[in-house]
Parts: C-alpha cells; sequence; structure tokens
C-alpha cells in the first residue's frame, strides 16, 4: 500500500505514511489508547467497527504520530483525520475487512475530527475526536 | 459451479429459466402465483426440468450462524473480494451472451445485504411533490403494467484502483479496476407509472428512493430522471425474482447514471417541491479536488454526480498469460451514449487500431468487439478506447478527486504471451 504526503499552507505540516501492518502481538494494546504523555512517536489503536470507531475519544501529545487503524468490521472502511472543514489532513483510503494498516502524521495542538468517510459510515456514527495537547 | 459457468451452462440454464416464466405468463399465470411455485417448488411439476435448476440454485445457499454479508455465492474464482463489495472478474464474460448471469454480477453494497419478506413489504410514496400518498404492496407492484430494459448498472467508482497508478495517491474506497459493471435485462414497472397514479405535482422538483438496508441508502434524483421511460421499479433481474443482494423485494433503475441511484431494497419514496439533500449527494458520490469547485448552490462539497461516462475492458484475466500465435481478442464498451467506437493499442499508444463492434450500439448498454492479434512473445499492455456517439472519447487521464469516481482514462491491460 503506497503512502502519500502533503504540505499543506497554514498551521499545519502532515506527513502521512500508509501501510499495512501485522496483526501479530506487539502491537499496540487497548492501554496505550489513551494519553500519550512520551516517548514520540506515539502509537495509537482504534478499532473500526460497523459503524463506529472504538475508541471514539482520543487524546495525545503534539508531535509524530502513527494511527494504527484495525478492520474488526464485516465490510470495508478507512479513516481520515480532516481539518475543519473536512479536508483530510491524513488518512487511509481503505482498509480491508480484517486487516489493520496506519498512517503517521505530524499534528499540532488542537482539536481534530476523524471519521470514515466511505458513503453513509460517518452519517451511520463513524466518527471521533483527536485532541492533541501541546 | 465455477466450470459450469465457464462452460455456460449456467447462463443458458438462466435463459430457459427465462423462458419457463415467459411461458407461465403466456398461460396466464400471474408472476405472484409463479413466484410463490417457484418457493415452493411446484414450478418443476408445472414447467419441467428448467424451473427446478432454478429452485436449487436458489435454495443452494450455505447455511451460516451469522448472516452473510452477501447472500449468494461469491467463489474467489469468480469475484475480487471486498468485503461486502464483490468485483466481478472479467475473464468470466469471455464467449458469453449479452448479458451477465446473476450469479456473475459484481455487488457493491453499502452494508449487509437485508433480508425482506415480500409479504409484509410495503412501499410509501409520499411528499409535499405529490398529491396522493400511496402505500404499496408487492402484490400490488406485480400487478402494474411492466416494462424490461437491457441496461447496464455501474459503480461509480469502478476503475478506482487506477487514480494510485496515475498519481500514485490512493483514492479514498473500494479499489476496482474495472469489474464493477453488468448488463442485465431488467422487469419492473416504470417510475412513471407510479408518480402518475400518485398525483404527482407540476411543481414537483427531486424525488429520492430509500433503502430498507442498515444505512438506509439515500440518493435524491431529479423528477426529469424519474420520468424517462427506462427508469424502473426493478423487481426481475434477467427473467429471475430480483436476488437479494440486487435489491430484492424492489430496487430502483436509472441507466446512465452512477450506480447507487439505482437504489436497491427500496422501501419509501419521497417526492419533494424543494430540492432533496442527503449524505448521498453532498458529502459522497460528488468531486472533491483541486480542479473541482463547490457548488454554490447547495450544501454538497463538490459537483453532484449523476451520469456516468464511456469506458472499455477486456474479457481477459488481470493480468492476463496467452500463447502465441493468431487469435481473436474480445471485450466491450459502454456508456450513457451508445459506443461507436473502439480502438486498441498494442504499442502503448504508438498506433490505434479500430475493433470490429459485434453488436447493434445502444445507449445505456454495451456492445460486444473483437480483434484479431497474431500475437508474438513478450509483455504487452493493451489499451482500449472507446468514442460515443457523441464524441466523446476515453481521455489520456482523469483529474483527481478524493473519493476516485468516474475514471475512464485509457488504461494499460498487461498481457504476457509466451
Amino acid at each position: 500500500m503506497k503512502g502519500w504526503s502533503s504540505l499543506r499552507a497554514g498551521a499545519y505540516v502532515i506527513v502521512a505514511a500508509v501501510s499495512v501492518v501485522g496483526l501479530a502481538a506487539g502491537v499496540v494494546g487497548p492501554a496505550a489508547v489513551q494519553t500519550h504523555a512520551a516517548p514520540a512517536p506515539a502509537r495509537v489503536l482504534i478499532k473500526a467497527r460497523d459503524f463506529l470507531f472504538d475508541p471514539k475519544e482520543v487524546t495525545v501529545r503534539a508531535g509524530e504520530l502513527t494511527f494504527e487503524i484495525k478492520n474488526e468490521g464485516a465490510i470495508e472502511h478507512n479513516f481520515v483525520i480532516e481539518d475543519g472543514n473536512r479536508r483530510p489532513l491524513a488518512e487511509i483510503a481503505i482498509i480491508d475487512t480484517g486487516k489493520s494498516a496506519e498512517v503517521k502524521a505530524t499534528l499540532r495542538a488542537g482539536t481534530y475530527p476523524f471519521a470514515c468517510t466511505l458513503p453513509g459510515h460517518r452519517e451511520a456514527g463513524m466518527h471521533g475526536t483527536l485532541r492533541v495537547q501541546p | 459451479m465455477d466450470q459450469d459457468l465457464r462452460d455456460e451452462a449456467l447462463y443458458e440454464q438462466a435463459r430457459r429459466d427465462e423462458w419457463v416464466w415467459r411461458r407461465a405468463k403466456a398461460l396466464g399465470i400471474s408472476r405472484r402465483r409463479f413466484l410463490t411455485l417457484l418457493a415452493a417448488g411446484g414450478a418443476s411439476a408445472a414447467f419441467g426440468g428448467a424451473a427446478a435448476a432454478l429452485v436449487r440454485t436458489a435454495s443452494a445457499q450455505p447455511a451460516a450462524p451469522a448472516p452473510p454479508v452477501i447472500v449468494k455465492p461469491v467463489p474467489p474464482s469468480m469475484f475480487y473480494n471486498f468485503g461486502s463489495n464483490h468485483e466481478m472478474r472479467w475473464e468470466h464474460m469471455s464467449g458469453r451472451g449479452y448479458l451477465v448471469p446473476n450469479e456473475l454480477f459484481f455487488v457493491r453494497n453499502h452494508s449487509r445485504t437485508p433480508r425482506i419478506d415480500p409479504a409484509t413489504w410495503r412501499l410509501k410514496i409520499e411528499g409535499s411533490g405529490i398529491e396522493r400518498p400511496l402505500d404499496l404492496s408487492y402484490d400490488d407492484i406485480l400487478s402494474m403494467p411492466d416494462v424490461s430494459v437491457r441496461r447496464y448498472v455501474e459503480c461509480a467508482g469502478n476503475g478506482r484502483s487506477f487514480f494510485e497508478e496515475a498519481y500514485s495517491r490512493r483514492a479514498q474506497g473500494t479499489q476496482w479496476r474495472l469489474g464493477a459493471v453488468g448488463v442485465a435485462e431488467w422487469t419492473g414497472v416504470p417510475l412513471r407509472e407510479i408518480l402518475d397514479r400518485a398525483g404527482v405535482k407540476r411543481t414537483a422538483v427531486d424525488m429520492m428512493p430509500e433503502g430498507m438496508d442498515d444505512l438506509k441508502v439515500r440518493r435524491p434524483m431529479s423528477i426529469a430522471k424519474a420520468m424517462e421511460g427506462d427508469t424502473l421499479l426493478v423487481y426481475a433481474m434477467n427473467g429471475h425474482p430480483l436476488p437479494p443482494d440486487h435489491g430484492f423485494p424492489v430496487r430502483v433503475l436509472t441507466p446512465g447514471w452512477i450506480g447507487v441511484a439505482s437504489v436497491k431494497w427500496v422501501g419509501r419514496i419521497e417526492v419533494s417541491e424543494t430540492p432533496i439533500f442527503s449524505p448521498w449527494n453532498t458529502t459522497s458520490y460528488v468531486l472533491i479536488g483541486p480542479t473541482y469547485r463547490k457548488p454554490d448552490d447547495s450544501e454538497a462539497l463538490g459537483p453532484i454526480l449523476s451520469s456516468q461516462n464511456v469506458k472499455s475492458a477486456l474479457e481477459l484475466p488481470w493480468p492476463a498469460q496467452l500463447r502465441a500465435g493468431r487469435q481473436t481478442i474480445r471485450g466491450r464498451s459502454w456508456g450513457p451514449y451508445a459506443v461507436a467506437k473502439v480502438e486498441y493499442s498494442l504499442d502503448r499508444s504508438v498506433s490505434w487500431h479500430e475493433a470490429r463492434i459485434r453488436d447493434a450500439a445502444a445507449p445505456r448498454a454495451w456492445v460486444r468487439w473483437e480483434f484479431q492479434w497474431d500475437a508474438r512473445p513478450g509483455d504487452y499492455s493493451i489499451r482500449l478506447r472507446a468514442t460515443d456517439a457523441q464524441g466523446n472519447r476515453q481521455p489520456v487521464s482523469v483529474p483527481f478527486n478524493e473519493q476516485g469516481y468516474l475514471y475512464n482514462a485509457i488504461v494499460g491491460h498487461p498481457v504476457t504471451v509466451s
């Protein structure tokens, strides 16, 4: 799975790279989903289900972050971190059922919505909030 | 089952089943009665082995502890598996007739296929755009005047995976190649018949079918599109009751438009005197990208999709392995307008040659075509470009859009000859 990079004017500089990751032991457990103080880069594990994210509220420290999304649903999902105007800042375009994928992003302090942007999924409840603390 | 499909036996069986149904109709047996007979297995006694085979097909679904995402068998030899979406492998159309059998038809479902009991199912027609709200049963629909049309249905994202090849960036959504398309014979009631019965007002502008799936897919369309003669409320596909994965008991058919507008499992239709917006024409199925501008007159995030565009595909595996020597290469091209010309290139677009079209061209359908190739060993990239009756030709490139819709640029089909 290829990644993509994006430089956006203004407040954010985002470098995103997507790759499929294994499901073996060693990936970050649920306890690490909550606040990450250090060290960087922090890893955030989010489960995607039909049709919600678990957890849907995530708090992290600013810096380079790796988001690992595991699709535990019966259908495809994706993962997009957005700005306030629904423009993607980092994304995993598609995640097959039963698979995990990850994306890296460097985020400044602030609050960012994230969602599955496949048709109807956000409206069915598949969205959340990412809080990045200084 | 795979082998049966390869030698077209099942395809021929489908045609015989269709004939049985038409014969039942000629004998004065209602569709309702015929469907009941099929469900009970009694049609085999009444009509012989062809109907019995149909019953076997219908009852051959494997039992599963949890409801399956897709009901019909979707073996990997016939489909690429994308969860609730399954892409037809084009090589299975090689040597087939015009229509895609129901067993092979691609599936694009936004969520799990719902199971709906036709005995309790109702269709409600309501909203500010009609004089008389309707509440119709399955029998009511079957008793209305019917129309049968051969039209293609195609996902708006068919070809999406090629955005990544072109832009090194993956577009959001199922990574189809070119197999999210199919032509079937659809039988149903013209939507305008139903709208007329509901007393559609001259001031009505939009209508919106609503699906009974988990996400309640709701894709609005203009009244003008709804009133076209081939916009149908469909209850049969290739002569069979509409299969569950394709919208049973009824679905909409909007020929030439993106597939999502052909809403499945319809339970309600809203008709309105004001424009209707839903997630399916505001946040999805819109063009978002650097070359697309947000409309000023709606809440949509980009230009709203409606019409499809002209595309082509080879009836070959991807990638294909061929033996050297003279052979016939076949494929199909389709679009909202009749396909007028199909060209192919074997030398990476240096030279183009015209393929021989085998079918009478028709809008909102496809044509089969072929060309002869004296293939010598080596690696090739077969490129296709179709031109429709309006002069629209498949382009060299398509601007990137985030959700990956309407990719109809020329693509190279990898072929190794040995």
